[in-house]
């Protein structure tokens, strides 16, 4: 694990610089909003990438999420409007909810008495695979049985927690050099001018 | 009359005695074979003919025509074990040794099946009922164990399994919900997984409750995530994410916060001759910024304690290039991830003064800090000795809760 965070952590910084450099919009340039934006497509490219390059040998390399994220960004950045594309699928979300609310209620009118315990167990953990299918990259893309989505969802935990650890470790260390920065700046330029 | 014990001590189904004797026991002789229904099981069997009897009785490899059950021979005892611990097991172990998903080799530590019959190996995937000998119980025709023979890895996605499946007495034995017991385990085995991995998933019970705390636990992570790009791009809106590879030497701190809860064994690694300090903060502090010639840490110690003891060493502006950090050679060894930045030049100076002045902020007056810092911004080279006199850096219960707010309240004046 902590080879894949240093992986991950690597290849956030090149994928930042990449951003930067070659992007026409420096950092300073850009809003809170889009360095947010950046900075967190850089990390989920990055712990794509160290996923795929970490357990590539590995016998658990036969994760699909990282594909997924990859090709997410790559299709994000090729088209170059993620906000387009992020409120097509809030859409297709919502129309998805409406329509199963509808269904649902034609249900209930019918059936009310027919509406047996292990239907309605069954129908929850219905729905919450497809949420679940929603909440993991790739998940509603492919057409995965349950077993390999619990597998999916185990390996990108995992994942998921060592990136939070990486950028929180990241961003302390960042905190805290910039603080000195602020100090060192309020403590010896003032005397320098008199 | 009913004979007192059950046949539970022979291995012969009472199924299939019945049913090899309902033609037996017409022709034999009717005082043998009392009642039907279970009881008669025994009785039945001293009517048979002896040959028959044996046969029956013996765990036998190769069933006599006269049972006119399925062909297959059945294994004389259980070989193999069960489906259900054996891939949670696996799938411990795999998780255990690497994060690995159920590997696909999972029945290979199961001992090899006896032969299968012809027939239930070229049959499709999950075929071959075939009937077990070792169900005890009362002769009711549900008493049956069906087994399948395993030909292949549990593998997922790529090619078809065998799997090795017993189904539990009461319970249909044709392929199809055989196949959908195996797919119902095996996702049972995962959810128990999953459970242990997302915290407070195990006091729940039910399956759409723990879809619901992993869904929660995912969202939250990714909701983190956000918050801590958020804060990554809310902190240094001067910085420019290119000089973030001095940042890079915060790699051993992290790393060290990974490997080892405190950062100790850094400390013993990088500084012995500094002796273990109690401050973790202020050595990470110091190798932060840490100057030097990065194969050799104990180089620069020993420039530290050469200049006496609380000077720190003097830095250059030598490394002109910005990403000094070799990005693709493997991070392994931390000490090749440190490197010197000139931008960062006055930082790494403030962060070598708080250093150095962290253990003494406390004793420190306001006067020696303003001549403290005249003479710094005079010769920005060389740090002075302090008005206290050099001294080893102590020991410093927490320099890092201290020195920035008395920072703050030294230069507040």
């Amino acid at each position: 694990m902590a080879a894949f965070k240093q992986d991950l952590f690597r290849n956030l910084l090149l994928g930042l610089r990449a951003r930067t450099t070659e992007a026409a919009c420096p950092f300073d340039a850009m809003s809170l909003q889009e360095r947010k934006r950046a900075i967190k497509c850089s990390a989920d490219v990055a712990m794509a990438a160290a996923r795929r390059g970490v357990a590539g040998a590995a016998i658990g390399g036969r994760a699909r999420w990282p594909k997924a994220i990859l090709a997410a960004a790559a299709a994000s950045s090729s088209s170059h409007s993620p906000g387009g594309t992020c409120k097509v699928r809030k859409s297709a979300c919502c129309k998805r909810r409406v329509a199963r609310r509808r269904v649902d209620a034609k249900r209930t009118i019918r059936g009310y008495a027919a509406a047996a315990s292990c239907d309605v167990a069954r129908r929850l953990v219905r729905r919450r695979t497809m949420a679940l299918r929603k909440v993991i990259p790739g998940g509603s893309a492919a057409a995965m049985d349950e077993a390999a989505l619990l597998r999916e969802t185990m390996d990108y935990v995992v994942h998921l927690r060592a990136q939070v650890d990486v950028l929180r470790a990241v961003s302390a260390a960042v905190q805290r050099s910039t603080f000195l920065g602020y100090i060192f700046v309020l403590h010896f330029v003032d005397p320098m001018k008199d | 009359m009913r004979h007192a014990s059950p046949p539970q001590e022979l291995p012969a189904a009472g199924g299939e005695i019945q049913a090899a004797l309902a033609p037996a026991t017409a022709s034999s002789a009717r005082a043998g074979a009392r009642g039907g229904g279970g009881g008669g099981s025994f009785t039945a069997l001293l009517g048979l003919p002896t040959s028959q009897a044996i046969e029956l009785l013996l765990p036998r490899t190769a069933p006599p025509p006269a049972l006119a059950l399925a062909p297959a021979p059945a294994p004389a005892a259980a070989p193999a074990p069960a489906f259900p611990s054996d891939p949670h097991l696996v799938d411990r172990a795999a998780r255990f040794s690497t994060f690995a998903p159920p590997s696909p080799s999972s029945p290979s530590p199961a001992p090899p099946p006896p032969p299968p019959p012809a027939a239930a190996a070229n049959a499709g995937k999950r075929k071959a009922d075939t009937v077990d000998r070792a169900s005890k119980g009362k002769a009711a025709k549900k008493g049956k164990t069906a087994e399948e023979k395993p030909a292949g890895g549990d593998g997922d996605d790529e090619k078809p399994a065998y799997v090795h499946v017993r189904a539990r007495r009461g319970q249909a034995t044709d392929s199809h919900s055989l196949a959908e017991r195996a797919r119902r385990e095996k996702i049972n085995a995962r959810m128990e997984l999953l459970k242990e991995l997302v915290p407070g998933c195990s006091k729940v019970s039910g399956t759409a409750l723990v879809l619901d705390e992993i869904i929660n636990h995912v969202q939250s992570l990714q909701r983190q995530v956000e918050y801590l790009s958020m804060r990554l791009a809310a902190v240094n809106p001067r910085v420019d994410f290119g000089g973030l590879d001095s940042f890079l030497t915060t790699e051993c701190g992290r790393i060290a916060g990974f490997n080892c809860k405190n950062g100790i064994d850094l400390e013993q690694v990088t500084w012995p001759e500094m002796g273990v300090h109690g401050a973790r903060q202020l050595m990470q502090l110091q190798q932060q910024f840490w100057h030097g010639d990065l194969a050799h840490p104990h180089q620069v110690a020993s420039q530290w304690e050469k200049r006496g003891d609380g000077h720190p060493p003097v830095f250059s502006n030598s490394n002109p290039s910005l990403f000094g950090y070799d990005l693709t050679s493997s991070g392994k060894s931390f000490t090749q991830s440190y490197i010197f930045l000139t931008e960062f030049s006055c930082l790494s100076l403030t962060s070598h003064i708080s250093a150095w002045l962290g253990p003494r902020l406390l004793s420190l007056t306001l006067s020696c800090q303003h001549s403290l810092e005249k003479k710094m911004c005079t010769d920005r080279r060389t740090l002075p000795v302090g008005a206290d006199g050099p001294n080893p850096i102590n020991a410093c219960p927490e320099p890092e809760t201290i020195s920035p707010p008395s920072f703050c309240l030294g230069l507040a004046a």
